[in-house]
């Protein structure tokens, strides 16, 4: 465990040194005092402003052969606006007027904006009023336009690994495959593990398939074992039985009570049979003739992970973001034996010691499930977005490396008491494609008796993201 | 049939079909004649334009055969035809007398390209112009307009939350919601869209909300006596989350029956029934009704508040209605305390007996409906709730608001018959049947009044 650690704050540490500080275009930005902003979140509105704006650039480019224009200027067209854009709408606060003071929308780095004198001209003042009504329709509170450089922007739109919406509608990844529509504000994700709840690839015990919105998902958890390019041999996830359905969810708030800070919260259980008898010792696999791989089987009844993430206040060269996130985790594991009529049993031992010459047993011995409350905490850092260390840049074997919206790296460490502490570290090699290494290594004891997780694993990732 | 319902979903689906052919298929044909319509809201516009036709008709002596007026608002229509755009229509509209007047198009003509111009570039306030003025321009839509749509958050807000900023109610819930963060703090209890009512169900839901998604922790209560109720749900600590967005919504509730149980918070320690996991999806739509009874003619709520909206004027649309189509997934525990220390203090596990999760024995059916006025002043709503297992209920509930006081009732009606089957014990195959009404079912009336500031 400590060897993998140390492998990955030393490629950390490397990238740390060789890089060098980028600059940052400064970009329009508005005074966070003075005005109000959020984005239009129900799409009949959104669909209207889309209107309007063509609606307003035919008006000013089309001719118009029974009218003779009195002069040829050019005309100043607006960009059309498209169902996945953000739609922002700008207001003065403490205003008298109440009125839309701008609109702004687009996405990433680009936004177009509309000035105060030409909404008045492309949106009809029924539309304004509507738009300025926000509690009459679904917004969020948008941050966009008080970004003072590009870099806060991006970094505002780089998706966070606790993101329910994804900054790309299509990611294709060895841990998970999510679609979004543009125009229904949906999405579709499918997930084949869980780093997230410390349950990387098949140690999760089923595969997730759920619907997702800007801030919620539901699903259903299916007993499928998908388990892409694990390494090493330790992963031991027989243990684990799939063979049940479930459900899953999460929910994320942004923002909670204008902190900054966005709380994050997901569970999953499992629907699994009633099992009466209790194993008690080895003696009753032998008179139930039970086969070796059904004696110590361990079902996830359920597991469930609250935390907050908050932007950490320290500046650290190269670094754009450091991100903090403490929680608090549980899960309850039951452990079972089943028979060759899929029947279970209650479990409450795991092993025998021979040294004393007694039964192994969870807690006073009359438990046949694991319950555990452990503390969470987590640890992102994501190198300067679009920039890359100088050695890349002259290497000519390195061409192939070209980021402009995402950073070269991003890090992360996540320990979770009790239970197992997960590093990672991604390579995106360009805006769209990347390269992850996750190192696994259980907590000794802890939730772990019986062996159900791995000591120690190694998973490598692949993932594809881009915009359909 | 005075109430009529307007399609959203009919809606959405043109504009987005519109759309999706637009871009696909480049639309040629739409392209060829397409209108754009709209009305002048610049007063001083409308003022200096009519004048200059005005004495336009003085100077050319056409102007006893004029019908406008200096204070009629101008309304424009420009056509879109193979990549030209042109003047189609325009006509002077009267507020006052609600007539449309037509121009004479030839003396328009003469007004010159500066004016004709400002007018047809749109650079100035406008505003939209509804079904009948599009009747007016000669120009007919099966589309109606998107503005007279109902956002589906003033129906939600009135059954997700609260539209006040603190409520307080003897329905043992309580909403405290901060406007400008979009979040609160809620209190209630029972899981209702589930059909598991606070009536017969003793759980407390403490969580935090936002205007989609909420999380909660739920806490066991112990039921107040009725005598409606013959064996009520045991609850325990638990967590949940749930969702709703215009058109879909669900939520998933996991109580650990893995905990200890106090003797005195269980209603019968041989027979603990307790939905320990459950999950809901539903579909939904909402729509707008018109004002099919005039609510300022009953005389017990005119005396209860005499200042009646003129929204509940009869023929006005005058609320929105949801509907919600849903699947749920119930897994219900039968067990019993196990054996030991009947100390208050130190509590005891479960012996779980029968756990009902497989696909015919959890799941459900969910329909529900909710109305609420726009003047927020009453709402309504009426859920059922039948799962294959043989659990089935209504709920009704009805609510008034008078000032910073409300008052409602809710009744839950249990079919005879409506209960579950379990295995009585672990040593044998007989079967015990839960009926928490009992086998020939009940109805429970529960009166309450709620202050929201």
């Amino acid at each position: 465990m400590k060897k993998n650690s140390l492998f990955t704050i030393n490629i950390f540490i490397g990238a740390f040194l060789l890089f060098s500080s980028g600059l940052s275009q400064s970009v329009k930005s508005l005074d966070k005092r003075k005005y109000t902003a959020w984005t239009v979140d129900h799409m009949p509105y959104h669909i209207l402003v889309e209107d309007a704006i063509i609606d307003y650039n035919t008006l000013n480019t089309l001719d118009n052969p029974k009218v003779k224009r009195s002069s040829q200027k050019k005309v100043v067209t607006l960009e059309e606006m498209r169902a996945e854009d953000l739609l922002i709408i700008v207001q003065q606060k403490k205003s008298t007027k109440i009125e839309i003071h701008e609109i702004w929308y687009g996405n990433g780095l680009n936004f177009n904006i509309i000035p105060r004198e030409k909404v008045d001209w492309i949106l009809s003042q029924d539309i304004q009023q509507a738009l300025i009504e926000k509690d009459q329709y679904l917004n969020s509170p948008s941050d966009v336009v008080f970004f003072e450089s590009e870099n806060q922007r991006l970094l505002a739109s780089y998706s966070s690994r606790f993101s329910l919406w994804k900054q790309h509608n299509f990611l294709l990844s060895t841990e998970e495959l999510y679609l979004r529509s543009n125009l229904l504000q949906y999405s579709a994700n499918f997930a084949f593990g869980n780093s997230l709840v410390g349950l990387p690839g098949s140690l999760f015990s089923s595969t997730s398939m759920g619907i997702g919105t800007r801030n919620s998902e539901i699903g259903i958890r299916f007993p499928a074992k998908i388990n892409l390019l694990s390494i090493g041999d330790g992963l031991n996830d027989n243990r684990l039985l799939r063979e049940y359905l479930g459900l899953y969810s999460k929910v994320s708030i942004d923002n909670m009570f204008s902190t900054g800070a966005s709380f994050h919260a997901q569970m999953g259980f499992s629907f699994f049979p009633r099992s009466s008898t209790i194993a008690t010792d080895t003696t009753f696999f032998r008179k139930n003739n039970i086969e070796e791989v059904d004696q110590y089987v361990n079902i996830i009844d359920m597991y469930a992970l609250f935390a907050t993430t908050f932007e950490a206040p320290v500046k650290i060269p190269s670094i754009s973001k450091v991100t903090f996130t403490p929680g608090l985790h549980y899960i309850k594991v039951a452990h079972r034996t089943k028979d060759k009529d899929n029947k279970l049993y209650n479990r409450t031992f795991y092993d025998y010691d021979y040294e004393s010459k007694s039964y192994m047993q969870y807690g006073d011995g009359e438990m046949s499930s694991t319950k555990e409350f452990g503390l969470y905490g987590r640890v992102d850092l994501m190198t300067e977005i679009g920039v890359m260390p100088s050695f890349i840049q002259k290497n000519k074997y390195l061409n192939f490396i070209n980021i402009n919206k995402v950073p070269l790296l991003e890090v992360s460490f996540q320990h979770i008491t009790k239970l197992n502490t997960i590093n990672s570290v991604v390579f995106n090699i360009n805006d769209n494609v990347s390269f992850s290494m996750a190192t696994y290594s259980s907590e000794e004891d802890g939730t772990v008796q019986g062996g159900w997780l791995p000591n120690k694993n190694m998973w490598l990732g692949i993932r594809y993201r881009s915009d359909f | 049939m005075n109430m009529k319902m307007n399609l959203n979903t009919l809606i959405n689906k043109i504009f987005f079909l519109t759309i999706i052919f637009t871009v696909l298929f480049g639309s040629s044909a739409f392209s060829q004649q397409n209108l754009i319509s709209w009305e002048v809201a610049d007063p001083s516009l409308n003022r200096k334009f009519i004048e200059m036709y005005l004495n336009k008709l003085i100077e050319n002596d056409k102007f006893d055969q004029n019908s406008i007026q200096a204070s009629d608002v101008i309304m424009v229509q420009m056509q879109q035809e193979d990549g030209k755009l042109t003047l189609k229509r325009l006509r002077a509209k009267n507020y006052d007398s609600g007539e449309y007047r037509r121009f004479m198009m030839d003396q328009v003509s003469k007004l010159g390209p500066d004016i004709m111009n400002t007018i047809m570039d749109r650079k100035y306030k406008w505003a939209e112009i509804n079904r009948r003025d599009l009747s007016a321009l000669e120009s007919y839509s099966t589309i109606d307009n998107i503005l007279n749509e109902r956002s589906f958050k003033r129906a939600r807000d009135g059954f997700w939350w609260t539209t006040s900023q603190v409520e307080v109610s003897t329905n043992q819930s309580i909403y405290i919601r901060s406007k400008s963060t979009n979040q609160a703090f809620r209190l209630e209890t029972g899981i209702s869209d589930l059909g598991l009512y606070r009536q017969f169900f003793g759980n407390t839901i403490l969580g935090l909300s936002n205007d989609i998604s909420s999380t909660y922790f739920i806490v066991p209560r112990k039921l107040t006596d009725n005598n409606n109720i013959k064996q009520p749900l045991d609850g325990t600590f638990g967590i949940g989350f749930k969702f709703d967005t215009h058109s879909i919504g669900g939520q998933i509730n996991y109580m650990d029956s893995g905990n200890k149980f106090k003797t005195g918070r269980v209603f019968d320690e041989n027979h603990v029934v307790l939905p320990s996991a459950s999950g809901l999806v539903y579909w939904s739509n909402t729509f707008a009704i018109n004002n099919f009874i005039d609510f300022s003619n009953i005389g017990f709520l005119k005396s209860l508040n005499k200042s009646i909206s003129s929204a509940n004027k009869k023929g006005k649309a005058f609320g929105s209605l949801r509907l919600k189509v849903g699947l749920s997934f119930t897994e219900f525990i039968h067990a019993k305390l196990s054996p030991g220390s009947k100390e208050e203090k130190e509590g005891r596990e479960l012996e779980i007996i029968d756990r009902l999760n497989k696909v015919d024995e959890a799941l459900g059916f969910f329909v529900r409906s909710e109305i609420v006025t726009d003047n927020k002043k009453l709402k309504a709503y009426a859920q059922a709730n039948q799962s294959f297992n043989g659990f089935s209920n209504l709920g009704l509930g009805l609510e008034y608001s008078i000032k910073v006081l409300k008052i409602g009732v809710e009744i839950v009606r249990i079919p005879k018959g409506s209960g579950l089957e379990f295995l009585e014990s672990n040593s044998n195959e007989d079967l015990w049947k839960w009926y928490p009404a009992g086998e020939s079912g009940d109805q429970i009336v529960s009166p309450y009044i709620s202050f929201h500031f």
